[in-house]
């Protein structure tokens, strides 16, 4: 474009050789680094979509041949879904947090009634809703968590009421990746006989779920965090249970959620599951690996920089780091134009982000509670792309923290 | 090239500029600070003003139009601090304040400009109507081309050293063919309204801003006086009063009253006619120099005593530090505490000060002399 008058000596004047504030870029290859946020679709979830994707007119709800067929795949992928986490039903929801609310709202009926126990920590599909029952009298205790995000089971048993419905306490939490004790918290609520739900969306792809979910009730999963698509997840009911439905209409899935379910997105899910049940314990170790050496990397750098989750379990793919004086979204922008595609705590709607409620739970100390920075890995990610990776974020950091101008003036 | 960050505050100034520093062939990145939280206001009134949610998307929408990195950084903190308490602050004073001169010194040629060196920028452009130029090793600030849009008022109290590494694309350009350009490279924003009002006070009504900020404050009762002292009539609170005010003073009389003088210790406001406007001197301290060093003898100069104001021609002898006289050679009116006041030759910006309580009435100007 050329517009009149223009010369482009007045604006190259301010770029003298001595005052240019930096050497040309040294970027890196580009390194997907935000799983936890969502995972790209694996290839053999695609080839599971395709089929439903190309000129295949088939509602599973159909009575003909090719709803029939439909009805099928649809059936495949509840078996893989159940086999996954174990099961007694599933039901296909749009995503995690359509299955989280179905949780509460579906337990707690209409008109809701009772108390809810969850951790503080836990994922805002959970929370929200427990927060808008609050208008119609179900209390909410939240369970507060220690500086590595762990539920002391103690204090979930401690919270427990005579009206208390339901338990939920996130089988790994999205940002620091804490694993919490689900097992124990369960047959603390099985021994109460109170309902247990488990948000189990992070944790799919790198743990044993049938181990840690053996006492659960519900279970949310959900697909794109697992190489699946997005638009879809479930949620799993372990053992028979009444569910208010959330979403009347036609009646699909028994009445619990009514809508013409999208068998491309349901087949893809299940593919994904079969995928994370046949390779989390490979990919746990195999990312796990890439992970801590680079978590080392890091740490023995120059910077002042704090590990959130250092001896507690924690996902194999998140590390969480507090990295001091540092503004997070400042480093997450420095790092994107580094080529490493990472989050400040977690994703959110606007783009913008804000201390989490998860940092502000784990009461870090305060010159590290800006600059949280989420680096999840997965399948994809590989040791070439983390060979000089720590390298590569300590001088974001670095960047985001010292490469200020001094101030100029007052 | 190397990579130029833009402010970029969702209007058609500054994205038209990072379109042309795009099409130019530099790497842009797009940064929008969001300095105000909009909840207090209702989604009505918060629509198309500068930084608000909808600004944001907007300047996300040219981004993802032109196809370059674009960041939001929540500064409402800082913003709050530096900015509108100061601002809250002047009007409890009975000063009359200037939050864009300030804002950017403080923000944009402070703040900004050290985001853009921590992500790796050479340069930081702004949609400023202003031309930016570096003459022996200085940079130099002249008025924008289009003389009915030019911002150089707003920047002279921006040291020189933080107009380093700074570029103006738009300064070159008159408002009409900037909405043009940005039509023909179909920028979302080609046709957006202007935004005149203050950004943190959206809907324009200072008045209840300051009330519902400086509440006890804002309740104070004032006392209204003509030029010797008679008392006119009471009003509620200083902020409702700035210098050369004729409307709202609530008194009724035969004549056009205008505020003369706000004193905020008394708690009065002294009214009168026109011509007590009018000023010959002022003091200016906390003077900036731009384009020459801090003169140290009387000067001739053409000064600007507000936005719009026609300049005015004007001697200004040192006095104490950064701390000049100014003295016009035809009267001014409505000299006003707490506003900036810009001294330039033709149209190079050459610094500016901010104009302080003292010495500013015409009674106040005659004794002087």
């Amino acid at each position: 474009m050329r517009l009149p008058r223009y010369s482009a000596s007045a604006r190259r004047c301010l770029l003298p050789s001595e005052q240019a504030w930096h050497a040309d870029g040294m970027n890196g290859p580009r390194v997907y680094l935000d799983y936890n946020a969502t995972a790209p679709l694996a290839s053999e979830v695609s080839a599971a979509m395709e089929p439903w994707f190309a000129g295949t007119a088939a509602n599973p709800a159909s009575v003909h041949r090719d709803g029939q067929r439909a009805r099928a795949a649809v059936e495949t992928a509840r078996q893989q879904v159940k086999e996954l986490c174990g099961g007694h039903d599933v039901i296909f929801t749009s995503g995690g947090t359509e299955a989280d609310n179905l949780a509460i709202t579906g337990l707690l009926g209409l008109p809701p009634r009772g108390h809810l126990v969850v951790s503080a920590i836990e994922h805002p599909a959970v929370l929200q809703p427990a927060n808008a029952l609050a208008a119609f009298g179900v209390d909410t205790t939240l369970v507060p968590v220690d500086a590595q995000g762990r539920v002391d089971p103690d204090a979930v048993a401690a919270a427990l009421r005579e009206d208390t419905v339901l338990i939920s306490i996130m089988a790994a939490n999205n940002e620091t990746g804490t694993i919490q004790p689900i097992r124990k918290v369960a047959t603390i609520a099985r021994h109460h006989n109170i309902h247990m739900h488990c948000d189990a969306v992070q944790a799919a792809a790198w743990l044993d779920l049938h181990d840690l979910l053996d006492e659960v009730d519900l279970v949310t999963l959900s697909g794109h965090k697992i190489g699946g698509p997005p638009g879809i997840g479930a949620l799993v009911l372990r053992r028979p249970l009444d569910l208010t439905a959330s979403l009347r209409g036609g009646g699909q899935q028994n009445g619990r959620r009514a809508g013409t379910e999208p068998t491309a997105l349901i087949a893809g899910f299940g593919a994904a599951c079969e995928r994370a049940r046949m390779r989390y314990r490979i990919e746990s170790e195999r990312v796990g690996t890439l992970a801590s050496n680079l978590v080392a990397a890091i740490i023995d750098s120059t910077l002042d920089v704090y590990l959130t989750v250092p001896t507690a379990p924690r996902l194999p793919n998140t590390i969480h780091l507090c990295f001091a004086d540092c503004p997070g979204d400042l480093l997450v922008a420095c790092m994107d134009l580094e080529n490493i595609a990472a989050s400040a705590g977690s994703a959110c709607a606007s783009g913008v982000a804000h201390a989490s409620h998860v940092l502000q739970a784990l009461n870090l100390p305060r010159r590290y509670q800006s600059g949280a920075i989420r680096l999840s890995m997965g399948y994809g990610t590989d040791r070439q792309q983390t060979t000089d990776l720590g390298e590569r974020i300590v001088r974001c950091a670095l960047a985001a923290t010292t490469g200020n101008l001094p101030e100029v003036g007052g | 090239m190397g990579r130029v960050a833009v402010a970029m505050s969702g209007g058609v100034d500054s994205s038209t500029a990072a379109a042309i520093l795009h099409q130019e062939g530099h790497e842009v990145v797009g940064l929008t600070l969001q300095l105000w939280d909009y909840g207090e206001i209702n989604n009505e009134r918060r629509l198309g003003r500068c930084c608000s949610p909808t600004d944001i998307a907007d300047a996300r929408a040219v981004a993802a139009h032109l196809d370059f990195p674009h960041y939001v950084f929540d500064h409402t903190k800082a913003f709050q601090a530096e900015i509108v308490e100061p601002f809250l602050d002047a009007y409890t004073a009975g000063d009359t304040p200037s939050p864009c001169i300030r804002c950017n010194r403080k923000v944009k040629f402070g703040l900004l400009r050290r985001l853009a060196h921590s992500l790796g920028a050479d340069l930081l452009a702004t949609g400023h109507y202003a031309r930016l130029s570096e003459e022996s090793g200085r940079p130099v600030l002249r008025k924008g081309i289009d003389p009915d849009k030019d911002q150089s008022y707003f920047l002279f109290d921006v040291p020189a050293e933080q107009l380093r590494n700074v570029c103006f694309p738009i300064g070159e350009y008159s408002k009409h063919e900037v909405r043009d350009a940005a039509r023909r490279l179909d920028l979302p924003v080609a046709d957006k309204a202007e935004s005149y009002e203050l950004c943190f006070i959206p809907d324009g009504d200072k008045n209840a801003f300051v009330e519902r900020h400086r509440t006890e404050h804002s309740k104070r009762s004032i006392a209204i006086r003509d030029i010797d002292g008679h008392s006119l009539g009471q009003a509620t609170g200083l902020h409702r009063f700035t210098i050369g005010q004729r409307r709202g003073l609530g008194i009724a009389s035969n004549d056009r009253l205008y505020v003369l003088d706000i004193d905020a210790d008394a708690a009065s406001v002294t009214v009168g006619p026109r011509q007590e406007l009018a000023s010959t001197t002022l003091l200016a301290e906390r003077c900036n120099w731009l384009a020459i060093d801090a003169p140290n003898s009387p000067m001739q100069i053409s000064a600007r005593i507000r936005h719009r104001h026609r300049e005015a021609q004007a001697i200004i002898t040192p006095i104490h530090r950064d701390q000049y006289q100014v003295e016009f050679s035809v009267p001014q009116i409505a000299v006003t505490p707490g506003q900036g006041i810009a001294f330039y030759d033709g149209n190079l910006l050459l610094g500016g000060g901010w104009i302080t309580r003292q010495q500013t009435k015409g009674t106040a100007a005659t004794m002087s002399c």
